[in-house]
């Protein structure tokens, strides 16, 4: 076959005598590709022992040669073990459970004031429940008020802190102590790293008993501040049953943190769907109608959901 | 059962060994690279042996495995780089004197140039371009050996031949006289 009946290339003296070079080197490695040819029978003898060592080599070396043979099969294989290893191979490590908030109350409390303090710390936590110790060492009596709660924002301690030196002014010595409750697991690193992710991320609830909209406003701002949200709005109010929250945050935190979450809450006994908002995701108002009632749907939240230009209402329906 | 397998392949491997051997340096960029290629299809060829049907079409099932392990081959090719390779090419065993030394060591050089154009190939195009223009092989042939249809061999074929011709372009080199008389075509060398 002539290699260059069907050039596709020009036919100037360049082309041609690219041609009749090319031609002139194909007869050369045709009649070099003949020279000194193993004898068949030395051939044959080399092959006869190669094949000897090929049935005796081991699994190990035929894996090599596969390897070797297949780059990207044996790519494919090592992100699948790596995969393997990250989602089985279980490792130990510590995961934050919550967090135990404990004031400590020095000396004699009267029994009427215990039950308030105990009551504000729970409300100020966001607890659902208190628990008061009272100890007595060496003839002095203190009383330490333990709330577990699931999540201790940045601004939660800070009152939490203020609650106990406010204490301190009403003539009680008080010290407030804000622990992480950690436990050990044993589990895959995949399962580590989506708990490393679950600490990033942040959630309040909010008691609205005994408070006016414009307490439970201020509350939801500050605590939206207090995650990184910026410029805040938050409108609360009441009609009968329904209570219509309306918040609107810009998009981009302030803070470092990857996700922002909200919890809007009604009344403790009713049902808190938690709406969590990728703030790193640009989306659009559809989009975002659409992910928060998903979101409140599948919470078996029954709400009316809003979005116009980046702002959310939620009109909660509640049963009777 | 193996002894018997290596027996049958001799037998069938001695009218075309010539012919392979050939083929298995025209696709590398070395006489010994060519060697090891022979030596590494036999194997496999010994390995799958039972898989021949029919013996009579011997010719094309032990090209068929010649060109997959040339293509295996040429996916190693990252790895092969960190094995030194003996090029027997430039380590002639003997140099013809005269008249015939000069024009022996124009041939070989001009081997040696169009083995390392055919290197910079594609292994498909680069399989295409030599069954073809070296071996003087059909399409329909080629694509029986390469395992795809006949218009992927023409394409194959044609951009093989476009990249060797701009190489040949960028070289600036021409012949100052006549070309090397070419065999007559569609007949193998």
């Amino acid at each position: 076959m002539n290699p260059h009946s069907n050039a596709p290339g020009g036919s100037g003296p360049e082309d041609l005598r690219a041609e009749a070079l090319l031609k002139g080197d194909m007869e050369a490695l045709r009649q070099c590709s003949l020279e000194r040819l193993p004898r068949f029978e030395n051939f044959a003898g080399q092959l006869s022992e190669a094949s000897r060592l090929k049935s005796q080599e081991g699994y190990f070396m035929r894996s090599i040669r596969s390897i070797l043979a297949h780059p990207g099969r044996a790519a494919a294989l090592t992100a699948a073990g790596v995969a393997l290893i990250l989602t089985i191979v279980p490792v130990t490590y510590q995961r934050t459970v919550g967090y135990e908030a404990r004031l400590r109350v020095a000396g004699p409390v009267v029994p009427g004031s215990l039950g308030q303090i105990a009551s504000q710390w729970k409300g100020l936590l966001g607890a659902e429940t208190v628990e008061a110790r009272t100890e007595t060492r060496s003839g002095a009596t203190t009383t330490t008020f333990v709330a577990r709660v699931p999540a201790l924002p940045r601004a939660m301690r800070n009152a939490a802190m203020a609650f106990a030196r406010g204490l301190a002014a009403r003539g009680l010595t008080a010290g407030a102590e804000l622990d992480p409750r950690v436990e050990h697991v044993l589990g895959s690193v995949y399962a580590m790293a989506a708990d490393r992710i679950q600490e990033f991320r942040q959630e309040f609830r909010i008691d609205v008993r005994g408070k006016t909209e414009a307490q439970i406003e201020q509350e939801i701002r500050s605590r939206l501040q207090a995650v990184g949200a910026t410029n805040p709005e938050v409108k609360v109010s009441k009609t009968g049953d329904q209570t219509r929250i309306t918040i609107h945050t810009d998009k981009a935190p302030t803070n470092r943190r990857a996700l922002e979450h909200v919890t809007v809450g009604d009344v403790p006994e009713s049902k808190v769907a938690r709406v969590e908002i990728h703030s790193d995701h640009k989306m659009t108002d559809a989009e975002t109608k659409a992910e928060v009632e998903r979101q409140l749907k599948a919470k078996g939240v029954d709400a009316e959901v809003q979005v116009i230009n980046g702002r959310i209402n939620i009109d909660v329906k509640h049963k009777k | 059962m193996e002894d018997r397998n290596w027996l049958q392949l001799q037998e069938l491997l001695e009218p075309i060994h010539v012919r392979a051997a050939a083929l298995a340096r025209r696709l590398c960029r070395s006489s010994a690279d060519g060697d090891d290629l022979l030596q590494e299809a036999l194997l496999r060829a010994w390995q799958k042996l039972s898989s021949l049907r029919d013996p009579g079409s011997f010719r094309p099932w032990f090209y068929a495995v010649l060109i997959s392990v040339h293509r295996n081959r040429a996916r190693a090719s990252f790895w092969r780089r960190f094995v030194p390779l003996q090029r027997n090419g430039s380590e002639p065993e003997h140099d013809p004197a005269g008249e015939d030394g000069l024009l022996w060591e124009e041939r070989r050089m001009r081997a040696h140039r169009l083995s390392n154009a055919l290197s910079r190939l594609p292994a498909v195009q680069r399989e295409a371009v030599v069954l073809a223009d070296l071996e003087g092989y059909p399409i329909d042939v080629i694509a029986g050996l390469q395992q795809v249809s006949a218009s992927a061999v023409k394409s194959r074929l044609s951009r093989g031949r476009e990249r060797l011709r701009r190489h040949y372009q960028r070289l600036g080199l021409a012949p100052r006289g006549e070309p090397f008389p070419l065999l007559p075509e569609g007949e193998p060398s």
